[in-house]
């Protein structure tokens, strides 16, 4: 007994304490699910009832054609998006930092919108324009030289959107290491004699390369967990990924649970893989480059090439933001929609419709503003807790609670969804089909994300600025309260925006576990995009858009943060 | 010869001459050292020579090449100057080792294998760091790294070697060690050297030329000696060193010195001096170094330059006193090797003997 004590000792201190709660919570939220649904993929039965122990699952799968058709499939879009996404990121940055084109100060705000656009609804909206049916673009060509070259629904459409809507991860990551870097790196490689051919070669692109590929891994990873770019644009051509391909198992009849599982349980590994991946890379090769004085990186004078690069950054903001999204809004005010669409079919039935007819709009925005506000402060909340005893505590276990914290950023948000429905769907807790289940995989989803921020931004602050409030007689508690966390706001508020802005799109993990009553508008718009009605969708989609506008001013106001230094 | 030489250096930030008007000559194989506050224009001019800011007006010379000219639009770029720079952050690339950064510019002169290893070697051993040619920069030391920079500065015998600040991220132990270090690589290799600094001790011990700069203009030039006992303005004198001011105007001059009429508030006296610089009746500051004033304890026979004084302040340094005097209002500083047993509020006197008060004139 003696020998146990100063175990329980150290077990019974308050931040150990609070190491085991906030364990606790992971653990029932994240890897309870999560192994529920692996103890599923070697059943037949679904949820809730129990077989004997099988493989059959994975026999039946790895020798299906349709498993390695969607899992090339999702090979196939995933480097096409990533390779798409990098080469426009790491080119805008470039262009943005380092050259003298003009006006890119004030394009600094179009350029990262994207980032904050749904992907899903950039698919939806460039069908407008590139549908081999109905899309506008087609429709010019059409007109001036009788052809309709595009066709949105494919694989190459599906890498269109992709690119368009990852390129800001590249874009922000390089453009930061860009900005950041010491200019005499470069200066010492000139005056040893290099080109600025040679330089930019030799000593610029290296110390972009880990930036780079840790972006190119990031998008990687996001396309392949994309649910709603291949619904949209493959779903109705039955060209299956793996993520519409779990989807399938669990709504078309007959279900299978188990089947989805298993099918999970490879992408599990696979987005797991990946990310175990880009962190050995960010580990071993991260450069600190930032040095004493701060002269400005030197900018390339391109003379008259740079209305190019003008018109280059100027295009891509006109096909990420204002083409589709101008289109999809002009859609949601026309009966019909064609590739000449007709000024006769204008009218307004659709918001009529949206407004006052359609009985889930207000249920879906209600739910929407209810979990994105509640949801990213609750999530806000626990990381800040989190990072605050991982970074300032000697608590027991503080670096495995930090590793399991993180852990979810592994796991796609659709598989997330499977790991529920498998965990709840029979559970004699009654959680599945409430709001409350929506709400606890967005925090535990996105709550590695926050960490992050509030991990860095903490270890910024100096320590000494809370030990002096501790040695002028404050509590932990009171310390933390009046001391950390205001410091730590303005990180804070960025993560809370960020996260907003991620649950008001949210649709994987809400897909699988909405039910009547608590759906959210992506759900809306998933089940009217289903049904074909895609002017009515489209006002929905506007009133989304619309909205996450209109909060992101009123944070930005109410929080005095700008709105760049949130993705930063 | 290849002396390096500025003529007429002009750079504007919009309406801010950082440098205004430099004319700069750097004899060969010397070492010069550019001396002056934060914001002098001492760092502008050394990238001006190195190539990275572009001047508005002026010529460089390299002995007879003409590298910049902004009449004739030549402006040579910076890795066709042949000039090798040490960085105030060292800028050793992180993603290459000791020996590859050292070899860079060997590299890039396409100089053959075993003659690449031949020269990084040498140069890895004159700054003595042979042993650690296979770390990473990560995985070294501030002053290794700053070794590191000197030796792929000088590895391809370059004809000019520029420093900015290359001691003043190292703490103040290392500092003093490495000047000594810079100054006998230099004398070994004998290349002709432009230190830019705002430490006057690193200029003092460093340079065989000192130039002072104060607002893009170099002041005054000089061996350092010169420039610390022979300042020629105000700016000069105080920014090297410690010095007290006496305001007031030449009474009148011989030609064995001057008398100095002094109007401190109420301190007004006559001062002697055995300058014969500014002519009767000129404005003045009659300075002196605060260890040339002598401190008696006890009433001195002498008839110039004696004044009684109460002692204000006593600070014992180790082996030096420094004491701050008062006289009718005026402060003075001074210092002493020698032991004061005055206590504090005690009178005293103090001694200057005219060959050590300077005149500068002023407006």
């Amino acid at each position: 007994m003696k020998r146990i004590m100063p175990y329980l000792r150290l077990l019974m201190r308050r931040d150990s304490i609070l190491v085991i709660v906030i364990a606790a919570m992971i653990g029932v939220t994240v890897i309870y699910p999560l192994s529920i649904m692996v103890y599923g993929t070697f059943q037949t039965t679904p949820p809730g009832e129990s077989s004997p122990l099988t493989l059959v699952n994975y026999v039946t799968m790895f020798s299906g054609d349709w498993f390695w058709e969607a899992l090339g499939h999702t090979i196939w879009i995933s480097i096409g998006g990533m390779i798409l996404g990098v080469f426009l990121g790491v080119s805008m940055a470039w262009i943005v930092t380092r050259t003298d084109t003009p006006w890119v100060g004030k394009l600094e705000i179009p350029l990262i919108v994207p980032f904050f656009l749904s992907p899903f609804i950039g698919a939806l909206a460039w069908t407008g324009l590139a549908s081999a049916d109905y899309g506008l673009i087609n429709g010019w060509f059409d007109a001036l030289f009788g052809v309709r070259p595009f066709e949105i629904f494919s694989p190459w459409g599906m890498i269109w959107v992709m690119g368009l809507y990852y390129s800001p991860y590249a874009f922000l990551i390089v453009s930061g290491t860009m900005r950041n870097m010491d200019p005499t790196l470069e200066e010492a490689a000139l005056s040893a004699g290099a080109t600025k051919f040679q330089t930019m070669l030799r000593i610029t692109l290296p110390l972009m390369a880990p930036g780079i590929l840790a972006s190119a891994l990031l998008i990687f990873v996001a396309a392949a967990e994309q649910f709603g770019i291949p619904s949209v644009l493959g779903l109705n051509q039955r060209w299956f990924v793996l993520t519409t391909r779990i989807f399938y198992f669990l709504r078309e009849y007959p279900q299978d649970y188990s089947m989805a599982a298993t099918v999970a349980m490879v992408m599990l590994v696979f987005t797991g893989g990946m990310v175990f991946l880009r962190n050995r890379i960010i580990k071993k090769r991260e450069f600190v480059t930032v040095g004493g004085k701060s002269f400005r990186p030197h900018v390339i004078p391109l003379g008259r090439w740079r209305y190019l690069t003008l018109s280059y950054l100027l295009s891509y903001i006109m096909l990420a933001v204002i083409l589709p999204f101008g289109t999809f809004i002009a859609i949601s005010f026309f009966k019909f929609w064609s590739i000449h669409p007709k000024l006769k079919y204008l009218t307004l039935e659709n918001w009529n419709f949206i407004l006052f007819e359609y009985p889930s709009t207000w249920i879906a925005l209600k739910n929407s503003l209810f979990l994105s506000i509640v949801g990213a402060a609750v999530a806000v909340l626990i990381s800040a807790v989190i990072a605050w005893v991982v970074v300032r505590t000697k608590a027991f276990g503080k670096d495995a609670l930090d590793t399991i914290a993180t852990l979810p950023v592994a796991v796609p948000g659709l598989i997330l969804g499977v790991a529920y429905l498998w965990a709840w769907i029979r559970s004699p807790i009654p959680i599945y089909g409430t709001i409350w289940i929506l709400m606890i995989v967005y925090v535990s989803r996105f709550i590695p994300y926050s960490l992050r921020s509030s991990e860095s931004a903490l270890r910024q602050i100096d320590k000494s600025l809370e030990e002096s409030a501790n040695i002028s007689g404050a509590s932990w508690l009171r310390t933390f309260w009046s001391v950390s966390l205001p410091l730590l706001k303005p990180g804070l508020v960025a993560g809370f925006i960020l996260l907003f802005v991620t649950f008001m799109r949210e649709l994987s993990c809400s897909i699988l576990l909405y039910s009547s009553g608590t759906e959210v508008m992506s759900v809306t718009m998933f089940d009217l995009w289903h049904d074909g009605i895609f002017p009515n969708l489209a006002a929905i989609g506007t009133m989304q858009l619309v909205v996450t506008a209109v909060c992101l001013m009123l944070f930005s106001k109410l929080f005095k943060i700008r709105i760049t230094e949130v993705v930063k | 010869m290849q002396d390096v030489k500025i003529e007429k250096l002009i750079k504007r930030f919009g309406n801010v001459a950082a440098v205004a008007g430099v004319d700069i000559t750097i004899p060969e194989g010397k070492i010069v050292t550019l001396l002056g506050p934060s914001g002098c224009g001492k760092t502008t001019t050394l990238r001006c020579l190195a190539g990275f800011e572009n001047a508005d007006e002026g010529k460089i010379w390299i002995g007879d090449r003409l590298i910049f000219d902004s009449e004739q639009k030549i402006n040579i770029s910076p890795q066709k100057r042949g000039m090798g720079m040490v960085f105030q952050s060292y800028a050793v690339w992180p993603h290459m080792s000791v020996f590859e950064n050292i070899a860079f510019p060997l590299r890039i002169r396409k100089t053959s294998r075993s003659k690449v290893n031949e020269q990084v070697e040498r140069a890895l051993r004159m700054v003595g760091i042979e042993e650690l040619k296979d770390r990473l920069p990560s995985e070294i030391s501030g002053g290794q790294q700053q070794r590191v920079a000197f030796a792929r500065a000088i590895v391809y015998d370059p004809a000019v070697l520029l420093l900015d600040e290359p001691l003043s991220n190292l703490d103040a132990k290392l500092r003093e060690r490495m000047r000594f270090e810079i100054l006998e690589l230099q004398r070994k290799i004998g290349i002709t050297t432009v230190y830019v600094t705002h430490d006057q001790e690193e200029a003092m011990v460093l340079s065989d030329e000192v130039m002072v700069m104060d607002f893009g203009k170099v002041i005054q030039r000089g061996a350092p000696e010169d420039i610390y006992f022979e300042p020629h303005n105000e700016f000069v004198a105080d920014f090297i060193g410690k010095i007290n001011f006496l305001h007031g105007a030449v009474k009148s001059r011989r030609d064995d010195g001057s008398v100095v009429s002094i109007q401190e508030g109420s301190f007004q006296s006559e001062i002697h001096t055995t300058r014969t610089d500014y002519a009767e009746g000129q404005k003045v500051l009659a300075s002196v170094r605060p260890e040339n004033i002598i401190i008696y304890t006890d009433k001195q026979q002498e008839e110039v330059n004696i004044w009684p004084v109460r002692l204000v302040r006593k600070n014992f340094l180790g082996g030096l006193f420094d004491m701050v005097v008062e006289v009718n209002g005026k402060e003075l500083r001074c210092r002493t090797p020698f032991r004061v047993n005055a206590k504090i509020g005690s009178d005293i006197y103090i001694q200057i003997e005219p060959k050590d008060v300077l005149l500068i004139g002023i407006d």
